[in-house]
């Protein structure tokens, strides 16, 4: 219950402020000359996102590349202006639940940790990334 | 100090044109090394100012300044009469536009999307976009010519039209007061006086009020109205450019030797540098 608790309050104020992360995407002058307060904008994205975490972490334990790798491919599925908050959302979560059948599932009666199989499918798209953006800096 | 005393006569304000940006005694530091210290300076409605001094003279500084994108250490700005640093960010948004110095977009962000953030001033949480946010991008493409590229992603552009677009996403801000820093950068000699003729039409069309700071000093004299020379944090000149642009002032503000011509194209005050080599054999 805390942790749905947690939720009805910290997504819906996520979700608001995608709004100012929109600004926030070209740099501190950029914003401000847009009319964004940066530093009230930082202070509240930073509170949400690490009460956010938490509440994840605290509920699931921890799971690596999840938060590292789905925005990024949100990113490019959506292709909106704005950071795709809520599709990163669920797509993290199709990634983990699909992650954890496999970790379950996939060697038998032994069942893995969920971070491993999250990092294994995760990691080499990150790599992909850095290598891409390395090429296009070329 | 003969720069001081012609620069004190210059300063008279252009007949009837309301003071749209004023600083007073303003002292600008970043940490502990003060950038600019006592300034004063006027901003007239419906004049291009261009600002211009040495490299680390302050005059990005001041422009941020002016823009209230840093804060005052003394003095104060005044926005229409009113102190700037009481006003709200979004307020000054919906008067005052800034373009910093080389801005990055996003990678992959299209032309339409980043014009359309500029309408942020005027969106809110709760209505994120509305018909008038529209008219203002599709008017602002229209404007810059960059209506065609609306869809294409703003990393695959040239310079000259990347510039073309942040311009349009200030005039998609909708503000009569655009400061721009260096609009001319990385730009060849064709894209800059390009640019500046897209300044220099929207002055002269829809009358905004433009300060820039701008390097090239005979593209400063031909498109400015008003010219302010900086020099160490201070203003060395300020005035209409034929007043400004002396070969005394080049050697103080700038230690150049030059000789100042008649451009014959627009007939402003043009720089011709004379280099050591030169001066020597002389």
């Amino acid at each position: 219950m805390p942790v749905g608790l947690g939720l009805a309050v910290l997504v819906p104020l996520a979700l608001l402020l995608v709004f100012v992360l929109g600004a926030l995407q070209f740099g501190d002058d950029t914003a401000r000359g847009l009319g964004v307060r940066l530093e009230w904008a930082r202070t509240a994205l930073l509170l949400v996102a690490v009460g956010l975490a938490s509440v994840a972490t605290a509920s699931a334990g921890p799971i690596a590349f999840v938060a590292l790798v789905v925005p990024q491919v949100a990113l490019r599925l959506v292709g909106s202006a704005r950071p795709p908050v809520l599709a990163s959302a669920v797509l993290g979560a199709a990634l983990v639940v699909v992650s954890d059948i496999i970790a379950r599932t996939a060697f038998g009666p032994v069942e893995l940790p969920v971070g491993i199989v999250t990092a294994v499918l995760g990691a080499p798209y990150l790599l992909y990334l850095i290598a891409r953006r390395r090429e296009v800096r070329a | 100090m003969t720069i001081t005393s012609s620069a004190s006569e210059a300063s008279a304000p252009p007949a009837g044109a309301p003071v749209r940006l004023r600083a007073e005694a303003v002292r600008l530091a970043y940490g502990d090394r003060v950038v600019v210290d006592g300034l004063d300076l006027e901003v007239f409605g419906g004049t291009i100012t261009a600002v211009i001094g040495p490299n680390g003279c302050g005059k990005s500084t001041l422009l941020r300044a002016l823009g209230r994108l840093m804060k005052t250490r003394g003095g104060q700005v005044l926005l229409d009469g009113k102190r700037i640093d009481r006003m709200s960010t979004r307020q000054v948004a919906t008067v005052l536009g800034v373009l910093p110095q080389a801005p990055v977009a996003p990678e992959g962000l299209s032309v339409a999307d980043l014009v359309a953030r500029g309408r942020h001033p005027h969106q809110a949480w709760y209505r994120q976009w509305s018909s008038d946010d529209e008219t203002a991008v599709a008017e602002a493409l229209h404007w810059t010519g960059m209506f065609d590229l609306a869809d294409r992603p703003v990393d695959e552009l040239s310079g000259g039209q990347r510039q073309r677009v942040w311009i349009s996403m200030a005039l998609a801000q909708g503000t009569d007061l655009l400061l721009l820093d260096e609009p001319t950068t990385f730009l060849d000699l064709a894209h800059q006086v390009d640019v500046l003729d897209l300044v220099e039409r929207l002055h002269a069309e829809t009358g905004r009020t433009v300060v820039m700071v701008l390097h090239d000093l005979n593209l400063a004299a031909r498109y400015a109205q008003r010219l302010v020379a900086m020099k160490d944090g201070a203003i060395a000149a300020q005035g209409a450019p034929a007043d400004v642009l002396t070969e005394e002032l080049l050697a103080e503000v700038f230690e150049l030797e030059a000789r100042v011509v008649t451009d014959p194209v627009a007939g402003t005050p043009m720089v011709v540098p004379i280099g050591r080599r030169r001066r020597d054999a002389g």
